[in-house]
Formats: C-alpha cells, sequence, structure tokens
C-alpha cells in the first residue's frame, strides 16, 4: 500500500509556496505580525519627539523601516525572475501596493496596540517616504542592499535628526517630525513623485 | 569576489597579499563614504566639547559604534548570503578550512575600521590643534574596534545560518532597535557602549573588568562565525569544540555584563592631589594639573567677588573629588565635568555652583529644597556677573534683584553663603527685590 501524504502537508505546501511566489502576500503577513506583535510589547518603547507621551519608535520608525526592507526585498528576491514571467509588475505599481499595505497594516494595529489614530499619517508618511527611498535606490544602485538607505535613514533621524535647536526634530529627519510639519509634508510628496517619475521613466534595473 | 576561493593549506605568509585583496575588491569598499558621513554625522554633530582632553577625544567616536555596528552585521549577512548564493550558481566550491568567512569579514570590518580610524583621528586632529597637556592613551580604542568586528562576525554568522536575503535588513533592524532599547534601560547598556565618555576629568576610568568582558564579547562574536557552521562539515568534532571554547566565555561575558557593573573606577592619579593659588586655594588631581590654574582663576575671582560684599568666613581651600568617593569633610570639594574646563579657561557657571553650594552638605538625608537651590543659583549668577567672568544672564530675577539697594544685596550674599556653608537650606533668604 503505497504511502500517502497527509491531506494538510500539500496544503501546507501550497500556501508556502503561494507565500514565497507572492512577495506582496509575504509583505502582508509578515507586517502584519509584526504591527500586532509591536502593539502588543508596549513596554518596549522609546520616544521619538515629536508626540513624547504617545509616539514611540516602534511603531513610527520601525514598522515603516521593516515595510520598506521588504519593499527591497521583493526587487531583488531570487523568485523576482519567476515573478516577472508569472505576473508582470512594474517596480512603482509594487511600491504602490506596498504603501496601501502599511495604510492597511496600521489600521489595523493601532487598536490592538491602543495607539492614538491621530498619529496614523506621520506612520503612513514615513512608510511612504522610506519605500520610495529603496524603490529609488533599488533602481539606480543595487536592488539587494536597497534595504540599507532606509534602515540608515531611520537610524540618522532618530539617533541625530532629534537634536534640533528647540529640542525637536530638525528639518531633514522627516521621519521624526510630526505630520502637521508643512516642510516634512512637501518633501514627502515631491521625494515620492521624484521616484514615481524616475522609476516610470528611468532607466530599469533588476526589475 | 576575487580572490576568495582557497584551498587548504593555505600559508600564511600568503594570507597578507590574499587578505589585502579580500579587502581591496569587497564591495563594501564602495560604502566607505556612507560610513564616513556616519561617522562625521555622529562625531560632529553633538558640537565639539571635546576638544581639548585627549581621553575624551579617544572615547568620543566610540558611541558611533552603536550606530555603525548593527548597519555593519547588516553589510556581513548581505555579503555573506551574495557570495554564498553565487558561489552556489557557478558551483565553485569554499574552503571548508573555515577561511571562507574571512574573506568577506576582511573586507566588511576593513573598511568599517578605516572610516572608524578616519574619523579618530580627525578627532584627534582637532584637539591636538588646540594644544591640549599630555599625550593620548589609545587604548581605549580597542574594544571599540573589536565591537565592530563582533557585529561584522555576528552578521556572518547570521547570514550563514539563514542564507535568505531579507535576512541582512532583518539582522540591522533588530540591532538597531535593541540599541533604542539598550538607551531606554530595558538591556544591558554594557553589551553595546564601548564609549562615549571615560569621564578622565572627573577621575574616573573604565573598569577594566567591564572592558575585558566587552573585548570577550566582540571577539567571542567575530570567532564564532568561523566556528559556527550550517551543515554536513569537514572536522565537524573541532568545530563543535571550538565553538563551545568561543560560546562559553561569550555567554559568561555577557551574563556578567547585563547584572550591570560599575563602569567606570576612580583612577590612581586620583588620590594624589596638586593644589595651586591662594584664596583659595585649589587642589585637583594630578593628572589635571593642567585644568588648575583656570579653575583657581575662577574661584579667585568669585571669592573677591563675596568679599567685595562683604562675606568673611569663606573657604580658604577647594579640592577636586571622585563623585561617590570619600571625601575629607573639613574641605569644601568640587567635580570637573568633561568640557568645563580647557588650559586656558574654565566655565564660571559649574565653578559658581560649588562656590555657593557646599558639596558637603549634599545627602539623601539633608538635600536643598527647590527653592533655595534656585536662590543659591541666583547667588550664583550674581557673583559670575559681579566677578566679571561672564555676562548677565537673561534671567528676571537678576534683574530685579540688581535693582534693590547694594547693602540689601550684600546682606543678602553674606546670609546667603552662610547658610549654605552651614548646611542650612532652609535659612537661605529671599533674595532682595525678588518675588518668593
Amino acid at each position: 500500500m503505497s504511502e500517502r501524504p497527509h491531506w494538510w502537508s500539500g496544503s501546507v505546501r501550497g500556501v508556502l509556496l503561494f507565500v514565497r511566489t507572492r512577495r506582496l502576500v509575504a509583505v502582508l503577513v509578515a507586517t502584519v505580525s509584526l504591527s500586532l506583535l509591536l502593539g502588543w510589547v508596549r513596554d518596549l518603547t522609546v520616544a521619538v519627539p515629536f508626540a513624547p507621551d504617545t509616539t514611540t519608535v516602534d511603531l513610527y520608525l520601525l514598522t515603516p523601516v521593516f515595510v520598506a526592507a521588504l519593499a527591497g526585498a521583493t526587487l531583488g528576491a531570487p523568485l523576482a525572475a519567476w515573478e516577472q514571467l508569472a505576473q508582470h509588475r512594474m517596480v512603482w505599481l509594487r511600491g504602490l501596493h506596498l504603501a496601501v499595505l502599511l495604510v492597511a497594516v496600521v489600521v489595523m494595529a493601532l487598536p490592538v496596540g491602543g495607539k492614538p489614530l491621530g498619529e496614523l499619517p506621520a506612520v503612513v508618511r514615513n512608510g511612504m517616504v522610506l519605500v520610495a527611498v529603496v524603490l529609488v535606490w533599488g533602481v539606480l544602485i543595487e536592488a539587494t542592499i536597497a534595504w540599507l538607505t532606509a534602515v540608515l535613514f531611520a537610524a540618522l533621524c532618530f539617533f541625530v535628526g532629534k537634536g534640533g535647536a528647540d529640542g525637536g526634530a530638525r528639518g531633514w529627519a522627516l521621519l521624526v517630525r510630526g505630520f502637521d510639519a508643512p516642510t516634512a509634508a512637501s518633501a514627502t510628496v515631491l521625494f515620492m513623485v521624484a521616484a514615481a517619475i524616475y522609476i516610470r521613466w528611468g532607466p530599469q534595473r533588476d526589475t | 569576489m576575487r580572490g576568495s576561493g582557497l584551498a587548504w593549506p593555505v600559508r600564511w605568509r600568503d594570507l597578507v597579499p590574499i587578505g589585502a585583496r579580500w579587502f581591496w575588491w569587497s564591495p563594501v569598499r564602495y560604502f566607505l563614504p556612507v560610513f564616513l558621513g556616519i561617522e562625521s554625522a555622529l562625531v560632529l554633530d553633538r558640537g565639539m566639547p571635546w576638544r581639548g582632553e585627549w581621553a575624551w577625544t579617544v572615547d568620543w567616536p566610540g558611541s558611533n559604534v552603536v550606530i555603525l555596528g548593527p548597519l555593519l552585521a547588516g553589510l556581513a549577512v548581505w555579503r555573506t548570503v551574495s557570495v554564498r548564493a553565487g558561489l552556489s550558481d557557478s558551483g565553485e566550491v569554499m574552503s571548508p578550512s573555515g577561511l571562507a568567512p574571512l574573506a568577506e569579514l576582511v573586507g566588511v570590518i576593513g573598511w568599517a575600521w578605516l572610516a572608524h580610524g578616519i574619523a579618530i583621528i580627525t578627532a584627534l586632529s582637532l584637539t591636538w590643534s588646540v594644544h591640549p597637556d599630555g599625550v593620548p592613551d589609545l587604548l581605549p580604542l580597542l574594544p571599540q574596534f573589536v565591537h565592530l568586528a563582533g557585529y561584522a562576525g555576528l552578521g556572518a554568522l547570521l547570514g550563514a545560518l539563514v542564507p535568505q536575503p531579507l535576512m541582512a535588513p532583518l539582522t540591522a533592524i533588530t540591532l538597531l532597535f535593541a540599541v533604542t532599547q539598550f538607551s531606554a534601560g530595558h538591556f544591558p547598556a554594557l553589551w553595546v557602549y564601548v564609549g562615549g565618555a571615560t569621564s578622565s576629568l572627573v577621575g574616573l576610568s573604565y573598569n577594566p573588568q567591564v572592558v575585558l568582558a566587552q573585548l570577550v564579547l566582540g571577539g567571542g562574536l567575530f570567532l564564532l562565525a568561523f566556528v559556527v557552521r550550517r551543515g554536513p562539515v569537514d572536522g565537524l568534532r573541532v568545530l563543535r569544540s571550538a565553538a563551545i571554547a568561543c560560546g562559553v566565555p561569550l555567554a559568561v561575558a555577557a551574563l556578567w555584563l547585563a547584572e550591570g557593573p560599575d563602569q567606570y573606577v576612580p583612577v590612581a592619579s586620583a588620590l594624589e592631589q596638586s593644589c595651586m593659588g591662594e584664596a583659595p586655594t585649589v587642589c585637583v588631581f594630578e593628572a589635571n594639573r593642567w585644568a588648575g590654574p583656570p579653575l583657581q582663576h575662577v574661584f579667585h575671582a568669585l571669592a573677591q567677588a563675596a568679599r567685595a560684599e562683604g562675606a568673611a568666613d569663606l573657604p580658604a581651600r577647594f579640592e577636586q573629588s571622585v563623585p561617590g568617593q570619600p571625601t575629607d569633610p573639613a574641605v569644601p570639594t568640587f567635580v570637573i565635568n568633561s568640557g568645563s574646563v580647557t588650559t586656558t579657561r574654565a566655565d564660571p557657571w559649574q565653578a559658581a555652583h560649588y562656590f555657593v553650594l557646599d558639596r558637603r552638605c549634599l545627602s539623601a538625608d539633608a538635600s536643598p529644597p527647590g527653592v533655595s537651590i534656585g536662590r543659591l543659583q541666583l547667588l550664583a549668577e550674581y557673583l559670575v556677573m559681579k566677578a566679571g567672568l561672564a555676562d548677565a544672564v537673561p534671567d528676571p530675577r537678576l534683574s530685579d534683584l540688581m535693582r534693590s539697594s547694594p547693602a540689601h544685596r550684600a546682606a543678602w550674599v553674606v546670609a546667603a553663603l552662610e547658610a549654605s556653608r552651614q548646611c542650612r537650606f532652609a535659612d537661605v533668604p529671599t533674595p532682595p527685590g525678588v518675588t518668593p
């Protein structure tokens, strides 16, 4: 009698294959998991300056950096070529998906973690900036190391960008500025537009 | 990567040119400007108060390690994963002798060390330009470089164990997030902080036991990358023994550092005092002898200003003390904080603080109430201004005080100083003309 695999074995493998070949699904699963985890583990938080009582490094910097790193991973993933054959998607479209994804994730994570919804735009803004940075870098230089720009920018914003003259954030430190800061919002929009233009019409590499 | 494929045995003398090639052709060389940018931003961001003090200058770039290190770990993962993927594609087999991680680590660590070295040399040059006393002690640099190697080793280890591209950003992000938690006190800070301030002027130095444990921690992480393997390898028993040899001291060091031993201990030179000047005589640690004249000048000017107001019973001597260490109860003491004194100038505000607030009176049982601290702070501002040591501060209380009659001000100065000397802080009177 031939030994047949359990009925769920094929299902699990199917799910794993589905996730591995659809990085956006993996992004969704991983990001939701991380956001929920960080939402629960609220003791492990460090305040960033724009709302010292409520704004913490986990949700406002870590989640966007993680999403951006995942966005970078989709560029240089070993299965990227396979994905291109299976479903042709342009880089900027992936970035758009990730930005939308970030909004959904944060909306889901905030009530669980008890964070105030008032800071939500700043979190989304951070995610959009970092995803744009990673996508541009991935097209410009090297996809497999694109995550470094997001991590580096977030680190500099957190460790150096908080040293403004009045104890607040510095002008260039977009990630630790409040969403109501007009220069930060303008810079974010400009950056996203520039990224979209360059990625859409610039030289295409490793997409 | 060129030159990374090696067959064992390799002659040791061949390792130098091979290592040079590993270093020079590593793709990490393109990140030198990034490393230098990080180092420059972090070194110069908080100003240059360390100029003029060799020990502080050497320590200052050490705080960059906590940020550069996680990025280095991510880069090490990236290189390890990239090379493994490349080798498996081409069918080339890396030598199982343990040199495979070294090929990548030489590039990652080498370029990071170069950037860190440039930052340190730049900082030392800036300090040298103001002609400080003595020569720098470069030994505190050792933990900085070893920890950078440790971060890279940890990255190479993780990259070898989990050879996935996503491991690189995950490693960097996790370690950076951990650093933010260290700074918040959620995890042992001594695992990561290998610099910042020796506080040599205060009379403290790094605890040698802590430094040794940190060296074991960084060195152990670096070596683990060579002895931990994934999958079947040759010489597994040897590797396991080596892993235990690295892992056990590493774990012991990490556990001991987690208990939070004192990072600083009093230096031997703090036991010897060098005294100078009169009215008052100022004594500093022998190692800080150069700081004595500017400090004595400030204390003398403050004493003269107080005497001009009528204060007679002023201390004849001030001694530098080590925080937390016993002092002569008959002599008022002061602490020199890093950045507060150079060979030519002492910060008058800090000296005035110790002049008006007798540290002998400070204890948990007799700490002065906040209102008295505020009055003594105003007294310090007044004396600094009267001594001509600094311009008037924009304190509205000082303006109110100056509008009162000179006789009232003098009486207040005498009464406030006397109350402070006798540890009767509650008796420090309200300044004339100032609303209580």
